[in-house]
């Protein structure tokens, strides 16, 4: 096979797996809103999530005529779903109490678009994963078409997460995160060793340990690349480091009651 | 940047009287001129550094120097009536030397909640330098009627001040401490805080060529369009080298790159952690309008790229397209990065304030209905017999 055979049939190849995708999942409904929508929420905070659905009767929705549903994990969901004609004026609402929803969309009744929004609490985590993210995630809102025999077909793009963190769990993230980056800037594989412990209790929910020692790895990293270039100098400078140290510890000292930022 | 501080009410006098402290041990040059203002007397005796002519004790006549407890629209009648009093002493403070005025006060009780509003919208009407507020919000277990003081001035002061920087006693609030213990904490904090953003823009070290030194105008500038504020900040020690000491003989290139890299990172580091870390008002930093990044200590641990870092990595993180950024050196070895974020408007705890701040009115209405009616059918006789004197 020569190169222009090859390439073609990787072209075609591609573009039958787009057909295949595109096919095999209930898509054309076009969703339109979740970049607006937060990443990430710290637990117990209110966050809300609004969307625009058009182009209801695509490909893939076979019908004129089906059942949209909603659902949610944010605590105390509270959905709004407003149905809208050509217009943008409103021909349907639901407002549901629970954490989801039904809706009937129908071509006939000139339903055109959907406005949907949901407002919740983001709830309480109970595992955290530092490598592994999504494992903190709260699904906030999950669009899909209901079908005639009761599964649930989930719309393509129609699914949002939101990172869920507490103070302390952020906290200990960008501790580990600086440290992380502090060990490889240094090569130091103890400082890994840390960060590593660092990450177990982050990942055991012990958010203050995890900061602790992440922030002893970040020190121990810097303060070693310090000891490193001053070891250079031979043991003379050993003498003015002693001396430099009881300086500007001295110096410190006196300067103590002035300082601005501490 | 030169200030005019006014501290209104008990925590307003504090917190002022703390700024002149700060001042003083720091050579920072930001109070220009200082005055508390307040009904009770007792509070005004208190302070140690506010000089006393800038005293004003308000409302003599009607409350006899007593205060007017939690009653913060007493505080606002009082000071309308006798702004004469405030504005004497104001009238000592030479106008032309400062940048702008600072307006300090607790929202949750009477005198400063009630009373720096009014003042705001009289300064505005009279000078045109900008009037900002820094205002204290209470602790969510003070009590329903702090919560509606504060939620009520806060409303008010944001209107009438060019912006309003917030400190939320609630979020720092640490429990097992005694009140008083705690305010020394928290006011040294504010004081930090503040002292160090409004400080940046009054640099007094001749010999020091800093790379990009923040100015007054640049700290105007973020506050200008109004809202609310919140500070972020976080400090880390350094070992101070001098350029011209001791290491300097044993300085090589591959000493200087490491140098540069780890002042970098640090900064950057540093920038993180403020605007990730407890905020003066915790909020959603995602939207604030406007932010100043100033990073401050000895020269040599500044520089322009890990500013510049901070800059963009903020930019990104508030979405926000006027983000400024300036160095603020110190002779100190501390590194500190502090977040002005202004415009804030995801803030869940001022919702949280409203919510219950209006459960606490509906409250007292209904008290205070039941009790009218208690009154009268104790007053009233059963039959309505009796005719009342006159
Ligand atoms: N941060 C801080 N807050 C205070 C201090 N003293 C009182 N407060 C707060 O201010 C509110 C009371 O206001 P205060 O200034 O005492 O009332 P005023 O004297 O009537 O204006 C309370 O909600 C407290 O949370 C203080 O020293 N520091
Ligand atoms: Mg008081």
């Amino acid at each position: 096979m020569n190169w222009i055979h090859s390439s073609r049939a990787v072209v075609l190849g591609v573009l039958l797996a787009v057909a295949l995708l595109t096919a095999g999942t209930v898509g054309a409904v076009q969703i339109a809103g979740f970049d607006d929508a937060p990443d990430s929420a710290e637990v117990g905070e209110e966050v809300s999530v609004e969307v625009e659905l058009t182009d209801l009767y695509g490909d893939n929705v076979p019908d004129d005529e089906w059942t949209l549903t909603g659902d949610s994990e944010l605590g105390g969901a509270d959905w709004t779903v407003i149905v809208r004609d050509a217009g943008g004026d409103e021909v349907d609402r639901v407002d549901p109490v629970n954490e989801s929803f039904e809706v009937g969309i129908d071509r006939d009744a000139n339903h055109v678009t959907v406005d949907i929004s949901v407002t919740g609490d983001i709830p309480e985590i109970d595992e955290f994963d530092y490598e592994d993210p999504e494992v903190e995630e709260i699904l906030a809102m999950e669009l899909a078409q209901l079908t005639a025999d009761g599964d649930r077909a989930t719309l393509a793009d129609g699914t949002y997460y939101i990172h869920a963190y507490t103070e302390e769990s952020r906290e200990a993230r960008t501790a580990i995160d600086d440290a992380h980056e502090a060990a490889e800037d240094a090569d130091s594989d103890s400082a890994r060793d840390d960060v590593d412990d660092a990450i177990t209790f982050y990942n055991n929910g012990e958010f203050e340990s995890a900061a602790n020692t992440a922030n002893s790895a970040q020190e121990s990293v810097e303060s070693s690349q310090q000891t490193r270039q001053l070891l250079i100098f031979g043991g003379a400078a050993v003498v003015v480091v002693g001396l430099l140290v009881g300086v500007i510890y001295y110096w410190r000292e006196s300067q103590k009651p002035t300082s601005k930022l501490q | 940047m030169k200030l005019a501080m006014i501290g209104f009410g008990q925590a307003g006098g504090k917190i002022v009287d703390k700024f002149l402290e700060y001042d003083a041990r720091t050579g920072s040059g930001i109070v220009q001129a200082a005055i508390a203002v307040n009904t009770a007397r007792a509070d005004l005796m208190g302070l140690q550094n506010v000089p006393q002519e800038s005293r004003v004790l308000i409302g003599q006549a009607r409350v006899k120097g007593h205060g007017v407890g939690a009653d913060n629209e007493l505080g606002a009648e009082i000071t309308e009536e006798d702004i004469d009093e405030v504005q004497g002493a104001i009238d000592n403070v030479p106008v032309h030397e400062i940048d702008a005025f600072l307006i300090v006060a607790g929202l949750g009780g009477g005198t400063g909640s009630g009373g720096s509003p009014v003042l705001a919208k009289h300064l505005k009407r009279i000078y045109t330098e900008p009037v900002y507020g820094l205002g204290v919000l209470p602790g969510s277990d003070e009590g329903g009627i702090y919560t509606l003081n504060a939620a009520r001035s806060f409303q008010t002061f944001v209107r009438e001040v060019d912006n309003l920087l917030v400190f939320d006693n609630d979020a720092w609030r640490k429990t097992g401490e005694s009140v008083e213990g705690g305010y020394a904490e928290i006011n040294d904090e504010i004081v930090r805080r503040f002292g160090v953003m409004f400080g940046a823009g009054e640099v007094g070290l001749g010999d020091d060529v800093a790379e990009s030194v923040v100015d007054s105008s640049e700290i105007i500038n973020t506050l200008a369009g109004g809202g609310v504020s919140t500070v972020g900040y976080d400090a880390e020690t350094v070992e101070e080298y001098n350029s011209g000491g001791l290491l300097s003989r044993f300085k090589s290139n591959n000493k200087d790159d490491m140098q540069t890299a780890n002042t970098t990172n640090r900064i950057t580091s540093l920038v993180r952690k403020a605007a990730l870390g407890r905020l003066t008002l915790p909020c959603e930093i995602e939207g604030a309008e406007r932010a100043l990044l100033v990073v401050s200590g000895p020269p040599e641990h500044l520089n322009r790229k890990g500013i510049e870092r901070g800059r963009k990595w903020l930019e990104e993180q508030t979405g926000s397209m006027e983000v400024r950024g300036g160095d603020y050196p110190v002779h100190e070895p501390n590194v500190a990065a502090a977040v002005l974020l202004s415009g804030v408007h995801n803030v869940p705890r001022i919702k949280e304030l409203q919510q219950v701040a209006i459960e606490a009115q509906e409250n007292i209405d209904e008290i205070q209905k039941e009790s009218e009616e208690n009154l009268e059918s104790l007053v009233e006789d059963n039959e309505d017999e009796l005719d009342p004197l006159f």
